[in-house]
């Protein structure tokens, strides 16, 4: 038992080991540098550049490194704890130090007390003092500051294995107008349907809501959107506006607009009578671009472009804006069983409303309504990231704004007024923020440093 | 890339050649150590980032945005945070040396700016957002700190590097000595790392707003993360493993050339910026 209790003794300690945590840090800063940014600057792609830089070697430091800075700071939590408690030994330990700092004063020395400790106070410090002795302390509980941002490491941990646990994401494509429900794999065009169906149903999301609207706005006749945001509504609450960098909240899911594009209503007759008619989410976007479909139960196909904001000069189409202000729709139908090159069934532009006829077929675009491309996100592990991003930074600025300080005078009384010695302690401050203590006192007791000149100073002595 | 002459580009000019000259007067204190000297630098970075403010005023009330689109207007962003940093910093008497490099770094950001492309674009719609200007604010703090902090490095490697030697620096006498430039620089450690932590936390949200991932390792955020792991391992050297003088400098210079990396390849890019968007806007 003793033996296994040694091993255990041994190990916690490599885990827990200062030394191994200046290592990891080291390790994951050079992998990075060495071997993830200089795929980047070669141009390698950057979903493969993720796969690198995520891949199993960085996972495995990261981890290291999160559970080696816990069990640090779990280690270390007594001693960081005591730091934090009074100390009457560090007073006597300031005192009885050769590096006092002396200074003489014209003032007796309950005056020079008084003086010192409302200096002190000033300055933010809790004060004790008697006519002889002055104790001021700053930043007592500053190592909290350390627990809490290690502690977020933790909370940083936790995240990414509820992450693990319950992510998803997706894409769904809707038409002003339509209904979504997450829980149902049909909703989604991304993952593909072979991958959704490796997806466990309990994965997916239950948010479910309708698009009411998309609004896009253009700058001037630029492809710069100014504007891209969607309205959509559910579960009885009243509608939310979600834009690209504005995601809602609905049920499990976040939901955000990724995209655009216009979904033309078509109505298509055929020589029988038969009418289709509905919204086709197509990829006309942008202006020019032609996306294709085929008429069902026909050898007719349709090229499709729309010019949201069009003109029409000589034979030319002209596209003014981006915006859907007045529409024009170029057709092109031909039969797929005869060869490409031949004439087309239809050729042509249609205002809405407007129908084109070709062998019995009847075509017309009565409207246009907009398509939202939404990204759909399950993560249970955000509200952890959250918590470990507050945790860590309200730790580091208690690290930073609230460094421990200790300052303690001694005063003595001189013939024709008092002799002061100042000592002070402070983290990642020692000789020099311990004379600009001095300084400060020795200001505020009107009296000055024996001996040293400040070298804060010291070149500006002569000016 | 030209420069249009738009009235904040003008101004932005002017701000810059006030810094150089603030620059240049606060150099020559350094040799003739006068307080007159010392009075007109502080004068010249006032009256500087007062013209700069103005110009940025002018360019926000006609883009609808603060400066955050674009190398020129983020050069003036940058310099106008360094600026507002020397000004602070000149107020406290042993950190006023490392306003000599804020200021110098200031004069460069705008230098920079203006040959770059000064069309008044509006912001694209990935980058309208309050907790972008957060982000970015955040980020020219950061760097203003990381600036103070690598000059206060350097006079700690002089400052060694005249131990060593047994020789003086002559333009560094008025410049605190060296257990001064080591406090400084360890102190400036922290504050770097704060900064540097604040923006990789903002940042870390903003990638969670646009792209429902909060870190999409982009090569910037890589070199973010590497910045930040250096900074850490120089704190964590300095607390437990006793570093100091000029080993924690050059280690800390280390972690600023990546912030440099960083912020050049972010915003101060003369081609498309790294911080992969993969959006149409």
């Amino acid at each position: 038992m003793s033996r296994v209790g040694g091993l255990a003794r041994r190990v916690w300690d490599l885990i827990s080991s200062r030394r191994l945590s200046m290592w990891l840090m080291l390790a994951l800063a050079l992998g990075y540098l060495v071997w993830v940014a200089p795929f980047q600057v070669y141009g390698v792609p950057a979903e493969r550049v993720r796969n690198i830089a995520s891949g199993p070697v960085f996972e495995a430091l990261g981890w290291a490194l999160l559970v080696n800075a816990v069990a640090c700071v779990a280690r270390n939590i007594p001693r960081v704890v005591k730091r934090s408690s009074a100390s009457s030994g560090a007073v006597e330990r300031l005192l009885s130090g050769s590096q006092a700092v002396g200074v003489t004063s014209p003032l007796e020395p309950s005056r020079a007390s008084r003086l010192a400790a409302r200096r002190l106070r000033w300055r933010g410090y809790a004060v004790r003092s008697t006519e002889n002795l002055v104790v001021a302390r700053f930043g007592r509980y500053s190592s909290a500051g350390t627990i809490l941002s290690h502690a977020a490491l933790a909370l940083l941990a936790v995240s990414f294995i509820v992450t693990g646990q319950g992510h998803f994401r997706g894409k769904a494509v809707l038409v002003e107008g339509e209904m979504f429900d997450g829980s149902i794999r049909e909703s989604y065009v991304e993952p593909n349907v072979d991958e959704m169906l490796r997806i466990p149903e309990s994965l997916l999301p239950e948010a479910t809501f309708e698009l009411l609207t998309v609004t896009p706005e253009f700058w001037r006749d630029v492809q710069l959107f100014t504007r891209l945001d969607a309205r959509i509504s559910g579960g009885g609450e009243r509608s939310r506006i979600i834009a690209v960098n504005r995601p809602a909240q609905v049920g499990e899911a976040s939901v955000a607009i990724d995209g655009f594009g216009y979904a033309p209503e078509l109505r298509i007759a055929g020589p029988e009578g038969e009418v289709m008619s509905g919204f086709a989410k197509m990829q006309v976007f942008p202006p020019g671009s032609i996306d294709r479909f085929e008429i069902p139960e026909s050898p007719y196909q349709i090229e499709m472009r729309i010019f949201p904001d069009a003109t029409v000069s000589g034979a030319e189409i002209v596209n003014r804006t981006f915006n859907l202000d007045d529409p024009l729709i170029s057709l092109r139908v031909r039969d797929v069983t005869l060869d490409e090159s031949g004439i087309p069934a239809y050729e042509g532009a249609l205002r809405l409303g407007e129908v084109a006829e070709f062998f019995g077929y009847t075509v017309s675009v009565p409207s246009i309504r907009y398509y939202a491309e939404l990204r759909i996100v399950r993560d249970p592990g955000v509200p952890w990231f959250i918590a470990a991003l507050v945790c860590g930074l309200a730790g580091l600025f208690v690290r930073v704004a609230m460094r421990q300080r200790l300052v303690v005078v001694e005063i003595v009384a001189t013939g024709g007024g008092s002799e002061l010695r100042v000592a002070a302690q402070a983290e990642l401050w020692r000789t020099a923020w311990r004379e600009k203590v001095a300084d400060g006192v020795a200001r505020s007791v009107g009296g000055r440093r024996a001996g040293d000149d400040d070298p804060a100073t010291g070149g500006e002595a002569g000016s | 890339m030209t420069a249009e002459l738009l009235p904040e580009v003008a101004l932005t000019a002017l701000a810059g050649v006030l810094y150089a000259a603030a620059w240049c007067v606060d150099f020559a204190w350094l040799v003739r150590q006068s307080s007159r000297l010392r009075l007109l630098v502080t004068a010249l970075v006032a009256a500087g980032l007062a013209v700069q403010s103005v110009a940025i005023a002018i360019r926000w009330q006609h883009t609808g945005h603060p400066p955050v689109m674009g190398t020129f207007e983020n050069g003036m962003a940058c310099a106008w945070f360094l600026a507002l940093g020397t000004l602070a910093l000149r107020r406290a008497l042993e950190w006023r040396f490392a306003a000599q490099g804020t200021l110098l770094a200031g004069v460069i950001a705008i230098a920079w700016g203006l040959t770059h492309v000064t069309t008044r674009f509006p912001l694209t719609i990935s980058e309208r957002s309050l907790w972008v200007e957060l982000h970015a604010g955040v980020a020219w703090l950061a760097f203003f700190a990381g600036t103070a902090a690598a000059w206060a490095c350097a006079l700690s490697v002089v400052r060694a590097w005249e131990a060593r030697t047994g020789r003086a620096v002559r333009v560094a006498r008025a410049l605190p000595g060296r257990d001064w430039a080591n406090e400084m620089a360890a102190q400036s450690l922290l504050y770097s790392f704060a900064g540097v932590s604040a923006v990789i936390a903002t940042g870390a949200w903003y990638s969670w707003l646009l792209f429902g991932q909060t870190w999409r390792w982009d090569l910037v955020e890589v070199i973010a993360l590497f910045t930040w792991l250096v900074l850490g391992l120089a704190i964590h050297a300095r607390l437990f493993f006793g570093w100091r003088g000029f080993r924690l400098a050059i280690l800390y210079l280390f972690a600023y050339l990546g912030m440099i990396w960083m912020y050049w390849l972010l915003v101060l890019t003369p081609f498309v910026t790294y911080h992969y968007f993969e959006l149409p806007f």
